[in-house]
C-alpha cells in the first residue's frame, strides 16, 4: 500500500470520530457514528498487513494492522453500528452530548485496537475511559451517576497504576513495544512490584474479580445501547491489553500464574453466586462475564505458569476476546427485544428458539477458551497437570446454572422502552449471534480434538442442567425456599457504607478533637476562633501563613535548620 | 552597536516603548492604545522568532550595560534556557492582549491598566534575558512594582488589602534576594551565570556560607514561586480582572520566580555542586510538600479562581520538583512543565474570566450546567483541566511522564508517589467542575447574562482560550514533533549536561 495512503487510513480511523467531535463538523450528517466508521470498514476490506511509525506523535508511537487486530477492528464495527442505533437520546442537548461520547469512545476503542506500543495502547484507552464515562452518566438517573462514580474512580486509580507501571518499564527499555514488560521485569529490581502494578491496573478496567463493581452497576443502569458495548469495549479491552502486557510464553512466573489462577476460580465460584441471585437479566449477565472472564483470568495465569501454554495463548486469546464481546452484546440485545415480540405470539417460537441459542452459547463459552488452548504435540505438559485450570470443565457447570437462571428471568423482568423498530433490533440480534457462533466454529476448527473436549464437559453440563431444571421446578411449585437478592455491585455497596462511616467519624473527630488542640496551641496567640471542622481547621491556618512575616519567618527558621544540618 | 547586542534591547522596547506611550493616551484614543498593544506583542513576537532562529544555528546574543562601578553591568544575554521564557512570555502575551481588550472594553482606567501591562512583561522579558543575578534582580524588582498596580486596579478595598499583602510578600522576597545576591557577589566575586555554576569552582568556599546563600536565594524566589509557606499572597491576588490573573498565574509572576530557582540551581550553583551541597533534597522535599498542600487547599475552594490560584500554587511547583531531583530526565521535566503549566493556567483563567463577565458566575457551585450556555468556553476549560490532572496525550501527561521518569532514573521513587498522589488530588478539584458543568442541568437564570447575539460571547474572550487549549493539545500531541516544548527542554538539558 502507498505510505501516504496508509499513514492517512490507519491514522483517519481514530482521527475521524475525533474530528466529528467538533459539532459544527457533524451537524450536517444524518449518521455522524456510522460515517465515522468508515475508514475502520475500508481498512477490513484491505488484505494487507501495514503498520507505520509516527516518531512525532506523542513520545513516538505506531498504529497497525495484522490478522489478530483485525478481527477485533471487526468486532468493534459490527457493535458500534449496533449501539448507534439502539441509542435513543432524550432530547436534542441529549443527543449531541451523547454522540459526542460515542465518538470520543469509538475512536479510544479504534485506536487501542490499532496501537502498536505501550504508550499508545495506553493513551488511546484512557481516551475510551473517559467517553465511556460520559455514555454511562449522560442522560442517566440517579442510579446511572452512583455508576458513573464508581467507575471513574476505578478508571483513575487504573491508570495511575498502569502509568507507574509504564515509567517502571520505560526505565529499563527507552523502547516502549509490548515485549518490553517481559524485559521490565527481568530487569527490574522490584518485579513483584512492577507486575502488582499491572495486574491491578488492568483488572480494574476490565472488571476482573474482585475488583469488578462496576461492571453490575453498569449493566443494570445503563441504556440498552452503551451496555450493549460493556463486553466489547471497555472488557475487551481490558483482557486485550492483558493479553499484549503480560509476558506470556516468554517468561515462567510459577508463583505469580498460581495466585492468578486461584484468583480466577474464586471469580467463577463468586460470579455463580452473585449471579444466581439476581432479579434481572442484564445484572445476572454481568456475573455471566464475571465468571467467563475469570476463567480466562485462570487461564492466563496457566499460561504465565507455563510459558508454553502462555504462548499458545498469545496467539489465540484474541479469538476468545472477540467471543465474549460478540456473546454478551447478542444476549443484551435478545433482553432488548424479548418484551417487544411478547405481544405477538407468532414470534414466541422463534424466540424461544433463539433465546435458547444464546444460552448455549454462554453454556459453552468455558469450552471455547480450551479449543483454543492447543499444546504442542510432543509436550510434555498435560492438562490434567495444569493447576486450577485443569478442574475447567466444571467452569461448564457455572455457566450452565447461569444462563438457566437467565432464560428463567427474561419473560419476567420489566423492559426498558427502546425507540427502534423491531426488525431492526431483531437484525442486531441475529447479526451478533451469527457472529457469536462464528468464532466459536472458528475456534473448535483450530483445536485438534474438539470433540474430546466437548465429551470432557458432558457432565457439569448435565449436573447443571438437572440443577437448574429442578430449581426451576421448585419455583414453579412455590417450594423454593426465599434467597435474599444480592444488588448489582455486591460488595461496592457495604464498602460504601462503611466508607460513610468513617467520613462521618473523621467529621466527628474534627468536631471534638482538633478544636481542643487548636485552642491549647494557638491560645497564645490570642486570637483564633473555635472552628468546627477539618476545612475551617485548614483555613485557619492558612490565614496565618498569610501573614508574611510569619510565612518569612518559618522559611528562614527551616532554612536555619537546613544550613545547621548541613554542617 | 550590532544586531547580536542590539536584538535584546529591542525585544525589550516592543513592551516598553508602547507601555510608556499608553500611560499618556487619553481614554478615549481606543484605537491608538490597542493598535500599540497589538503591533508591540506581534512586533515582539517576530523579534523572538528572529532570537529562536538565531539561538539554533549558534549566533551569540548578548547586551551590557554599565550599572554600577567596579564591573557591575546589566547583562542580557540569549540561551538556550532564556530563550524557552521569553518564547513563552511573548506567545501568552499576545494571546493575553486580545483578551485583555476584549475583557475590559468599556472599563476605565485601561490607558493606566496597559501602560502597566507591558511594564509587567517588559520585566518579564527582562527577567528571562538577564544575563546575570543583578540583572535577574533589577528585573525581578520592577515586575513586583509593575504588577501591584494591576493587582489593585479595581480599586475596591478588597483590592487594595491584597494588593497590599503582595507588595509585602514580595518586598520582603526582594530583600532576602538582594542580601543573598550580595553575599553570593562577596564569596564567588561574579554574579555571571555560567554553564556549571559560578559557585561550582570555588573550592575553598565556606560549605555552612554556600548553603546559607541558597537558602536566602531560594526563599526570595519562592515568595513569587508560591513556595509553601510563602504561598499567602496569591489566592488573595485573585481579585484583579481575570486578564491579571491569567497573566500572574501563567506567565509573569509565578514562572519568573520558578524560573529564576532554575537559574540558581542550574546557572549559579550548577546541579551537581548543588546536590553535593544537600541543597537539592531539601529543596525537593519543600516542592512535594507544596504540591500537596496546593492541592489539599484547592479542594476546599467554591470560588474558581481561588480553586485555580491554589492549583498553581502546587503546579509551579512541578517545576521546581523537576530541577530538584537531580538528573536530566527530571530537569526536562521540569523545564517543559514551565511552558505546559502556562498554556493550560492561562487557558483556565481565560475561561473563568469567560464566565465571570458573561453570566456573573464565579462559584464552582453555581456552574451547573454552564456547558450548555457556554459549550466552547467549557470546552477549553475540560482541555486544559484534563491537562492538568495529566490525561493522555495532552500536555500535562508529557511533563508528568518525564518528572516521573526523570524521579525513578534518579532513584527518588518516592517523587513518583508525589506525583500519583497529586494527579489524585488534581482529579478530585477538577472532575467535580467538569461534571456540573456537563451532567447536571442549569438554573432558570444566571447570575448577570450580558448578551452577545448568537455568539456565547465577544470573540476576543472567546479566542484566546481556544487558541492556548489547542496549544495543549499540540504541546502533548505533538510532543516528539521537532520546535515542540519537549524537544527544547531537552536541547537544554543536554546542553547543561554536557560534560
Amino acid at each position: 500500500m502507498n505510505t501516504t495512503l496508509g499513514i492517512l487510513l490507519l491514522l483517519s480511523v481514530p482521527g475521524l470520530p475525533l474530528l466529528l467531535l467538533l459539532p459544527t463538523l457533524r451537524a450536517r450528517l444524518s449518521r455522524p457514528c456510522h460515517l465515522a466508521l468508515l475508514p475502520a470498514v475500508i481498512l477490513l476490506t484491505l488484505p494487507l498487513d501495514y503498520s507505520i511509525e509516527l516518531p512525532w506523535l506523542l513520545f513516538g508511537t505506531g498504529l497497525g494492522i495484522d490478522g489478530e487486530s483485525r478481527l477485533l477492528i471487526a468486532m468493534s464495527v459490527v457493535l458500534w453500528i449496533a449501539a448507534t442505533f439502539l441509542q435513543a437520546p432524550a432530547g436534542e442537548v441529549d443527543g449531541c452530548r451523547q454522540t459526542s461520547f460515542f465518538l470520543l469512545t469509538m475512536a479510544g476503542n479504534l485506536g487501542a485496537i490499532l496501537a502498536t506500543g505501550m504508550v499508545g495502547f495506553f493513551t488511546f484507552s484512557t481516551l475510551m475511559g473517559y467517553g465511556f464515562y460520559g455514555l454511562l452518566v449522560n442522560g442517566g438517573d440517579a442510579a446511572a451517576r452512583r455508576t458513573g462514580r464508581v467507575y471513574l474512580g476505578f478508571l483513575i486509580l487504573a491508570d495511575l497504576a498502569l502509568f507507574e507501571a509504564l515509567l517502571i518499564a520505560a526505565t529499563t527499555s527507552r523502547d516502549l513495544g509490548f515485549g518490553v514488560v517481559r524485559h521490565a521485569i527481568e530487569q527490574s529490581a522490584t518485579p513483584g512490584f512492577y507486575l502488582s502494578l499491572v495486574l491491578a491496573g488492568l483488572a480494574l478496567k476490565a472488571a476482573i474479580w474482585p475488583l469488578h463493581f462496576w461492571l453490575p452497576l453498569a449493566f443494570r443502569s445503563a441504556r440498552p445501547a452503551v451496555v450493549l458495548l460493556l463486553g466489547g469495549v471497555p472488557v475487551a479491552i481490558g483482557l486485550l491489553r492483558m493479553v499484549r502486557w503480560l509476558p506470556l510464553g516468554a517468561l515462567a512466573l510459577p508463583g505469580v500464574g498460581e495466585g492468578i489462577q486461584w484468583v480466577g476460580l474464586a471469580a467463577a465460584i463468586y460470579g455463580t453466586v452473585a449471579g444466581l441471585r439476581q432479579s434481572h437479566p442484564r445484572a445476572l449477565l454481568a456475573y455471566a462475564g464475571i465468571v467467563v472472564t475469570g476463567l480466562f483470568v485462570a487461564t492466563l495465569g496457566s499460561g504465565l505458569e507455563w510459558p508454553v501454554i502462555g504462548a499458545t495463548i498469545k496467539e489465540t486469546g484474541h479469538l476468545f476476546i472477540l467471543y465474549l464481546g460478540f456473546m454478551l452484546a447478542a444476549l443484551v440485545s435478545a433482553s432488548v427485544i424479548a418484551d417487544k415480540v411478547t405481544a405477538r405470539r407468532a414470534l414466541h417460537s422463534l424466540l424461544l428458539v433463539a433465546h435458547v441459542a444464546g444460552a448455549l452459547l454462554l453454556m459453552l463459552a468455558p469450552v471455547i477458551i480450551f479449543f483454543l488452548i492447543r499444546v504442542p504435540a510432543g509436550s510434555d505438559l498435560l492438562f490434567a497437570d495444569s493447576g486450577v485450570v485443569a478442574l475447567w470443565p466444571w467452569w461448564t457447570l457455572c455457566t450452565t446454572l447461569l444462563a438457566l437462571r437467565w432464560l428463567y428471568l427474561l419473560p419476567h423482568h420489566q423492559q426498558e422502552a427502546v425507540s427502534v423498530p423491531t426488525p431492526v433490533i431483531a437484525v442486531i440480534w441475529g447479526v451478533l449471534l451469527a457472529a457469536t457462533a462464528a468464532i466459536g466454529l472458528l475456534a473448535a476448527l483450530w483445536c485438534d480434538d474438539p470433540m474430546g473436549v466437548v465429551v470432557d464437559v458432558w457432565r457439569p453440563v448435565v449436573l447443571g442442567l438437572l440443577i437448574g431444571s429442578s430449581v426451576w421446578w421448585m419455583a414453579a411449585k412455590g417450594a423454593l425456599p426465599v434467597i435474599p437478592a444480592i444488588p448489582p455491585g455486591d460488595l461496592w455497596l457495604i464498602i460504601a457504607r462503611w466508607l460513610s462511616r468513617v467520613d462521618h467519624w473523621m467529621m466527628s473527630v474534627g468536631h471534638q478533637v482538633l478544636p481542643r488542640w487548636r485552642a491549647a496551641g494557638l491560645a497564645v496567640a490570642g486570637h483564633l476562633l473555635q472552628v468546627c471542622k477539618w476545612q475551617k481547621a485548614l483555613d485557619a491556618g492558612e490565614r496565618l501563613l498569610q501573614r508574611w512575616s510569619i510565612a518569612v519567618t518559618l522559611l528562614l527558621l527551616l532554612g536555619a535548620a537546613i544550613v545547621l544540618l548541613g554542617t | 552597536m550590532n544586531w547580536d547586542s542590539g536584538l535584546l534591547l529591542l525585544i525589550l522596547a516592543t513592551s516598553l516603548v508602547p507601555g510608556l506611550v499608553i500611560f499618556f493616551l487619553p481614554e478615549e484614543r481606543v484605537a491608538i492604545r490597542t493598535t500599540l498593544n497589538m503591533g508591540g506583542a506581534v512586533v515582539k513576537l517576530v523579534l523572538v522568532g528572529v532570537l529562536i532562529w538565531g539561538v539554533l544555528h549558534g549566533h551569540q546574543y548578548e547586551t551590557r550595560l554599565p550599572l554600577l562601578p567596579g564591573g557591575l553591568d546589566l547583562v542580557l544575554h540569549a540561551d538556550a534556557e532564556s530563550v524557552l521564557f521569553v518564547t513563552l512570555s511573548a506567545v501568552l502575551w499576545l494571546v493575553t492582549t486580545i483578551y485583555a481588550i476584549g475583557y475590559l472594553e468599556g472599563s476605565q482606567h485601561r490607558s493606566r491598566f496597559f501602560g502597566f501591562f507591558s511594564l509587567c512583561v517588559t520585566a518579564t522579558v527582562g527577567v528571562a534575558l538577564a544575563g546575570n543575578m543583578i540583572t535577574f534582580l533589577v528585573f525581578y524588582e520592577l515586575l513586583t512594582l509593575s504588577t501591584y498596580p494591576l493587582i489593585v486596579h479595581r480599586g475596591t478595598e478588597e483590592a487594595r488589602q491584597a494588593g497590599r499583602v503582595y507588595l509585602r510578600y514580595t518586598i520582603a522576597g526582594g530583600a532576602l534576594l538582594l542580601v543573598g545576591t550580595v553575599w553570593l557577589y562577596d564569596v564567588a566575586g561574579s554574579f555571571e551565570f555560567t554553564h556549571r555554576g559560578v559557585v561550582a569552582g570555588l573550592d575553598d568556599a565556606d560549605r555552612t556560607v554556600l548553603t546559607a546563600i541558597f537558602v536566602l536565594l531560594i526563599a526570595g524566589l519562592g515568595v513569587k514561586a508560591a513556595l509553601v509557606p510563602l504561598h499567602g499572597w496569591l489566592p488573595r491576588a485573585m481579585v484583579a480582572p481575570a486578564p491579571v490573573s491569567a497573566l500572574l498565574h501563567a506567565v509573569a509572576v509565578v514562572k519568573a520566580g520558578a524560573f529564576g530557582i532554575v537559574r540558581v540551581v542550574d546557572d549559579v550553583y550548577g546541579v551537581e555542586f548543588a546536590a553535593s551541597l544537600g541543597v537539592t533534597g531539601p529543596l525537593a522535599v519543600l516542592a512535594a510538600t507544596t504540591i500537596v498542600y496546593g492541592s489539599l487547599r484547592a479542594l476546599f475552594q467554591d470560588n474558581l479562581k481561588r480553586r485555580l490560584a491554589y492549583s498553581t500554587v502546587s503546579q509551579v511547583s512541578y517545576i521546581v520538583l523537576g530541577v530538584a531531583v537531580v538528573g536530566p530526565i527530571a530537569t526536562v521535566g521540569g523545564l517543559v512543565h514551565l511552558v505546559h503549566q502556562g498554556l493550560m493556567k492561562i487557558t483556565l483563567f481565560f475561561c473563568a474570566g469567560n464566565l465571570a463577565e458573561t453570566l456573573g458566575v464565579h462559584n464552582i457551585s453555581d456552574m451547573n450546567g454552564i456547558g450548555r450556555r457556554m459549550p466552547w468556553t467549557m470546552a477549553a476549560f475540560t482541555i486544559a483541566a484534563l491537562g492538568m490532572i495529566g490525561v493522555p496525550p495532552l500536555a500535562g501527561f508529557v511533563s508528568k511522564w518525564y518528572l516521573g521518569l526523570g524521579a525513578l532514573d534518579a532513584g527518588q521513587d518516592w517523587v513518583v508517589f508525589i506525583l500519583a498522589g497529586s494527579s489524585l488530588l488534581n482529579a478530585g478539584y477538577f472532575l467535580p467542575v467538569l461534571y456540573a458543568t456537563w451532567f447536571k442541568a442549569p438554573p432558570d437564570a444566571w447570575p448577570a447574562e450580558r448578551s452577545y447575539g448568537r455568539r456565547e460571547t465577544a470573540w476576543a474572550l472567546l479566542a484566546p482560550p481556544l487558541v492556548t487549549a489547542l496549544l495543549v493539545v499540540a504541546a502533548g500531541l505533538l510532543a516528539s514533533a521537532p520546535f515542540s516544548p519537549l524537544q527544547w527542554a531537552r536541547f537544554i538539558t543536554t546542553q547543561e549536561y554536557a560534560p
